[in-house]
């Protein structure tokens, strides 16, 4: 397999699992209903009618498993998000959307967060220290059009 | 000989100590403390942005900002160990083993206060062993060859078996895999490709920062999250932690033997033999604490004494690293390559004459190094408060940002996307280790010696076909081939007398 198929075979197969998993987290499939235990006590604290939920000292296999796919999920969204649409951009967004539909953050705050993560990222990582983020597939593919 | 190196080092802290000289290592050290702070950026990386920055400089006060830079990035490291579960450096894996115990039992500001103090301390007995040092430098390191190196990095892999009591066995497959893992790439003697599934990215070996970000830091946060607490240290306000820096710093004085020990270990017997690195110093220094201490249980679980024997041991080491670079022009690791590489450009080349004629700017380099290892623990016992806040972050907040970090970390250190990627599969993996108990430890010292082991392996066996070796004239390799043999039965021969002690009663 060459490198360039490499790539593609790598980021299309993230993003397949990025979308389903936005997918379900919007709500829009039926396993959507399902998914929504997924905001169980313990992955963060999530809001229910304004309310974080109770620490649960000694939760379940079914909520710890349901739990373990959460941070899969996550982990698939983050490196889709960092390989399509670059560090810069993809992990910025990454903390927002985390922080808006995980956590149950309000949207100033995630957004403010966010910006933070990009201020770091671009302005001390990319700036300051002149590290070559690394600056996506699409936009790479934007850029050669 | 030994007045003129009193008289060098007199003159060398008289030029570090005069104004304006001294803005330059408090400089330097103050950057290195930043950016130690992210994971994954090594102090290599900020040496090499300054060479363009100081190319019109006089050779002083770029001797005396590359001091700074060299020591400012080794404390932080270790707070982020402590913290978060993420060693900063190979060195701070070391640390984290009891560190972080401390810290989710909301003693963080004690942790790190004792880091501070082990740090500042073993850099000063560095320092010290160093001067003393100076005039029998020479046969000292001549004394370690390919031999002397293996059996040495043999002596840190079993330490394995000291850090895993309990779990000998995982702990043994834990240290296959990652020897497993170091042996992926080139092969060093043939420069044949082995393990790469015919996947370029894995050429150049499966890199150490990601491995350790993804089996501490994303293993870590994913278990947080998994088994339903809330912050790290369990509580949510600064003044429900106990303990304080004072506390910490006090320890490492009631522990001064332990101290003592683990810094000459960290300088005499490490740090002057370029290309062994901090982590052997660090492992070795812990496994000592272990092995020397009556209730060997309580390591592990946020013994005072497993954040003490790596810290000082880690920068004692510093100043001793210094001088094959400075003596031979050899340069142990990334770090000291681009310091030599930036003294060079400014006409200090490494070698008898800068050991002879200029000694005064080797004693510059020194003390702006000790120097800097003091303002790092100053400034780390002045931040214990807020540094300790963290640790009373809420998950949900420091989840996205530790896995953003964790994933741009990873991909900084070789600038490759795939890295990124490696470090999420490390972190399913760690998490899956954790929460089944194995030891993910001696994974990471295996990684991170398997490629020297290899390589001095491979030398010394071809020495010896050569006809070239002969260990029983080697007076080194065979006391370290007994301290290593004595380390690694010494916890068995404890076992056996155990087992006979409770027969009998």
């Amino acid at each position: 397999m060459t490198r360039q198929r490499e790539d593609i075979v790598l980021t299309a197969s993230f993003t397949v699992v990025a979308a389903v998993a936005a997918v379900m987290s919007a709500g829009l499939s039926p396993v959507a209903r399902r998914v929504r235990e997924l905001r169980a006590p313990g992955i963060g604290n999530y809001v229910v009618k304004g309310k974080p939920h109770e620490e649960t000292p000694h939760p379940d296999d079914r909520a710890e498993r349901r739990r373990e796919l959460a941070f899969l999920g996550w982990a698939c969204v983050l490196l889709a998000l960092s390989s399509a649409l670059g560090m810069a951009i993809g992990l910025s967004l990454f903390v927002l959307l985390y922080l808006r539909l995980q956590s149950g953050e309000r949207w100033p705050v995630a957004a403010g967060v966010a910006a933070c993560a990009w201020g770091v990222l671009y302005g001390v990582l990319a700036l300051a220290l002149r590290i070559n983020l690394f600056e996506g597939y699409v936009m790479r593919w934007i850029d050669r059009r | 000989m030994i007045e003129s190196v009193v008289q060098s080092a007199w003159e060398g802290l008289r030029l570090v100590a005069s104004w304006p000289n001294i803005v330059y290592p408090v400089t330097g050290t103050l950057m290195a403390m930043a950016v130690a702070f992210l994971p994954g950026i090594s102090d290599a990386t900020l040496m090499t942005l300054m060479i363009p920055l100081t190319l019109s400089w006089d050779p002083l006060p770029v001797v005396l900002l590359y001091g700074g830079l060299v020591g400012g990035a080794t404390f932080m490291g270790s707070i982020t160990a402590i913290l978060f579960n993420v060693p900063g450096t190979g060195p701070s894996a070391a640390t984290l083993i009891d560190g972080y115990p401390m810290a989710q039992q909301g003693r963080a500001k004690t942790a790190i206060g004792c880091a501070a103090m082990a740090s500042a301390g073993g850099s000063t007995v560095g320092i010290l062993v160093l001067i003393a040092l100076v005039p029998l430098m020479r046969q000292a390191i001549l004394a370690f060859g390919p031999p002397e190196l293996l059996v040495l990095m043999v002596w840190g892999l079993t330490t394995i078996a000291v850090v895993s009591r309990g779990a000998v066995i995982r702990a043994l497959i834990a240290m296959g895999l990652g020897l497993l893992l170091a042996f992926v790439g080139h092969d060093p003697r043939t420069a044949e490709l082995r393990f790469t599934f015919n996947t370029m990215y894995l050429w150049d070996g499966i890199g150490l920062v990601p491995v350790v970000l993804g089996l501490f830091s994303i293993a870590e946060v994913t278990d947080l999250g998994v088994s339903g607490r809330h912050t790290i240290s369990g509580r949510t306000r600064l003044d429900e932690l106990t303990g304080s820096a004072l506390e910490g710093a006090r320890a490492v004085f009631q522990h001064f033997g332990l101290f003592l020990r683990s810094s000459l270990i960290g300088t005499a017997v490490v740090g002057i033999i370029p290309g062994v690195g901090g982590t052997v110093a660090s492992f070795l220094a812990y496994g000592h604490a272990v092995q020397t201490s009556r209730d060997r249980d309580s390591f592990g679980h946020g013994d005072i004494r497993g954040v003490i024997a790596p810290e000082s041991a880690h920068d004692a080491k510093d100043g001793g690293a210094l001088v094959p670079v400075l003596a031979f022009g050899i340069p142990g690791s990334e770090g000291t390559a681009v310091l030599m590489a930036a003294l060079m450009l400014h006409g200090i080349v490494p070698g008898r004459a800068l050991m002879t004629e200029q000694l005064p700017l080797v004693f510059v380099i020194i003390w702006s190094l000790f120097l800097s290892n003091w303002i790092t623990s100053i400034v780390g016992l002045l931040l214990v408060s807020p540094l300790s806040r963290l640790t009373t972050l809420r998950m949900h907040v420091l989840a996205p940002v530790v896995f953003a970090l964790a994933a741009v970390g990873a991909f900084a250190y070789r600038q490759r996307i795939e890295d990124a990627l490696v470090a999420f599969a490390f972190g399913g993996i760690g998490y899956l280790m954790k929460k089944h108990r194995w030891p993910r430890i001696p994974l990471v010292v295996a990684l991170l010696l398997g490629g020297g082991i290899e390589l001095n392996l491979h030398i010394t066996s071809q020495l010896h076909e050569l006809g070239r070796l002969n260990i029983w004239t080697r007076p080194v390799f065979m006391v370290i081939g007994l301290l290593t043999l004595t380390s690694l039965s010494l916890p068995f021969a404890q076992e056996i007398r155990a087992h006979h002690a409770r027969r009998r009663s």
